[in-house]
């Protein structure tokens, strides 16, 4: 078991190592290749524009998120693949990836778009000249209903994917997180350990409950990613967590898949810091909420969630309650959302917020850590 | 007692000279927490300036915004909006002059209209005279036939207050008698389209010598800044619903709330 245990550890720091450096090597590369493609900052939307020194980081590439992307699926490829358990969470973080990528690329180079509202479409239908559109009209209305509905957490015009469609696909990345863990892993993934208890059994309620958990992380760390360092920081401490629990679990393939992300999100930190060289990006965020949370589901550490990923759901609940107060009581709650802008407004610097944040969120890996142990 | 009688008169006198002239000369106001209301709007300050709130009316029909974007905030959420767009905008207000102040919060949307303002004072004013919180006493919407309308009502009832929810027979009375009026009556338009609230009331003899309201009165140019909120006292001669019209420029009804 020590030969074991020792064989894990020795592994997870030679990887963490590793991917670390070839982050490093690969980063300037990266950073060239994005000010060569003009992926950068243009800040043409958007209210965060005024605040803080928004400004100034207009013109800093975007996309650096593909750095992590590109060196954790790289060295998991070639030394880690594992058809029983990293498959399935490189393929999430892929998809999670494409989906940012494509965001973050018409949000440079698209076009503006604008969704048809559910009343100008009723309005439509009744004037509409032709019948066979009121027919295609009325037959859609579920559809721009649907579109609608997700539309009420974005503005108008957008360049970037529309709400409704990154739903789509992160639906996509969550049924695929559920079936995996459902019907590949086993019977015990239908339990989910509680501390000091045991275990739940969930059943079949583990499907909707992953599909919502992997949604739900995804846009989390989205959104974290706001300030210079904030989500790859906090990022680092949450997979930390994750590296020490799947070492105690003896789980050779998560430690090591867990070890290379926090090997290139050291070196991503390292660039991204303020003045960062370059920015997550959608690409990233989106791709390391993702597997954050499969990792964290197939791990079965979901109860740890509220303590790993502390930061990224004090910011996405800042969110959600902003728009609470702001449709349902018409005022704000925080001056703006997420709450590190609200900060930023108070006047607190965004070296302060991001080092306290980073603080608070090592602190509750370390609590979340105590409580793994019971 | 025989020393102290001319004392013993001369007060008792004073204070009898006192109660006649106070039954023949009364002066009737609105509370202090509803001037306070009034103050916060008519007295902003903004970057070091004094300004009068201007008035802004949602003609768009803008649903579910802040309501500081409808046109019925309150006086401290319009200044805290305008901080905060001036901060984003990199404005600096203390630069800026009153008129300039002013013009950033009209182009800004950032105001209130008619029935906003009085909705907030008749607030402070029922709060602070009969422990009522009139918002929740207000009747909107009916729940059957509006039933939508009725929820967001609930949730954010100033937003859902017109002068024809304030007129409504369901929330207000008519007065039929000038020397009945009192502070924290409606002097409403007769086509419902505009209301003043009393705030002061004189009266010498029972007669009504004058009477103060407040109201957020609409520019009547196009891209007219101002007068933004203001207090005005008429000075009443004839006593009658006619001359009170006629003085304010407006067929009028007073209406009273029935709380």
């Amino acid at each position: 078991m020590q030969i074991e245990n020792y064989s894990i550890l020795n592994n997870v720091l030679f990887f963490a190592v590793f991917s670390c450096l070839a982050a490093f090597i690969l980063a300037p590369l990266l950073i060239h290749f994005l000010y060569k493609l003009k992926i950068r900052r243009s800040f043409a939307f958007g209210e965060v524009k005024g605040i803080g020194q928004r400004l100034i980081k207009t013109g800093t590439p975007i996309m650096g998120g593909l750095l992590i992307v590109i060196t954790v699926m790289i060295i998991n490829l070639i030394f880690n693949w594992n058809q029983r358990f990293t498959y399935i969470p490189l393929g999430v973080m892929c998809l999670a990836a494409f989906l940012g990528a494509w965001d973050d690329i018409k949000n440079i180079f698209g076009k503006k778009r604008y969704l048809r509202s559910f009343g100008q479409t009723l309005k439509l239908i009744r004037v509409h000249k032709s019948k066979l559109t009121r027919l295609g009209l009325v037959l859609s209305l579920p559809w721009t209903a649907f579109k609608n509905i997700f539309h009420i957490f974005s503005r108008q015009p957008t360049r970037g994917a529309l709400p409704h469609e990154k739903i789509i696909l992160q639906f996509i990345a969550g049924a695929i997180t559920a079936w995996w863990i459902v019907f590949k892993l086993g019977p015990d993934w239908l339990y989910i350990w509680v501390p000091f208890n045991g275990e739940i059994y969930l059943g079949y309620w583990m499907i909707p409950i992953i599909i919502f958990i992997v949604i739900f992380l995804a846009n989390a760390v989205n959104i974290s990613d706001g300030l210079d360092g904030l989500a790859g920081g906090s990022l680092i401490s949450a997979f930390g967590g994750l590296t020490i629990i799947s070492y105690f679990q003896g789980n050779l393939p998560f430690s090591i898949l867990n070890a290379t992300v926090i090997g290139a999100l050291l070196a991503y930190v390292y660039f991204n810091i303020k003045p960062a060289r370059f920015q997550m990006g959608d690409v990233g965020s989106l791709a390391m909420g993702a597997l954050f949370a499969v990792i964290m589901l197939a791990q079965n550490r979901l109860v740890l969630i509220p303590f790993f990923g502390f930061i990224f759901i004090v910011e996405i609940l800042s969110v959600i309650l902003q728009i609470i107060w702001r449709y349902g009581l018409g005022k704000r709650l925080f001056k703006m959302a997420p709450i590190h802008h609200h900060l930023e407004i108070l006047g607190w610097s965004e070296e302060k917020i991001v080092m306290r944040f980073w603080v608070i969120n090592l602190f509750m890996v370390i609590f979340g850590l105590w409580l793994a142990l019971h | 007692m025989e020393n102290n009688l001319p004392t013993y008169l001369l007060t008792n006198l004073s204070a009898y000279y006192l109660l006649i002239t106070f039954f023949m000369s009364q002066i009737l106001k609105i509370s202090d927490k509803a001037q306070k209301i009034i103050d916060s709007y008519i007295k902003m300050e903004i970057g070091g300036k004094i300004i009068a709130c201007p008035y802004f009316i949602n003609i768009q029909k803008t649903r579910a915004a802040l309501r500081v974007f409808l046109g019925k905030a309150s006086a401290e959420e319009i200044i805290e909006e305008v901080n905060f767009t001036s901060h984003k905008e990199h404005l600096d207000l203390k630069s800026l002059s009153e008129k300039e102040i002013y013009q950033f919060l009209s182009e800004h949307n950032l105001g209130i209209d008619c029935s906003g303002l009085a909705s907030h004072i008749l607030q402070a004013e029922y709060q602070e005279k009969k422990n009522l919180n009139f918002l929740k006493k207000i009747k909107i919407a009916n729940f059957w036939r509006q039933p939508w309308r009725y929820l967001t009502a609930k949730l954010r009832p100033i937003e859902n207050i017109s002068v024809r929810v304030l007129a409504d027979d369901k929330n207000s009375f008519l007065i039929k008698d000038l020397a009945e009026v009192a502070p924290g009556d409606m002097i409403i338009r007769e086509n419902l389209r505009h209301v003043y609230l009393i705030t002061k009331i004189e009266k010498e003899n029972n007669q009504i010598k004058k009477i103060s309201f407040v109201h957020a009165p609409r520019p009547e140019q196009k891209n007219y800044f101002g007068p933004g909120i203001f207090q005005k006292t008429i000075e009443m001669e004839i006593n009658s619903f006619e001359e009170l019209g006629r003085k304010i420029n407006d067929q009028i009804i007073i209406k009273r709330l029935n709380f």
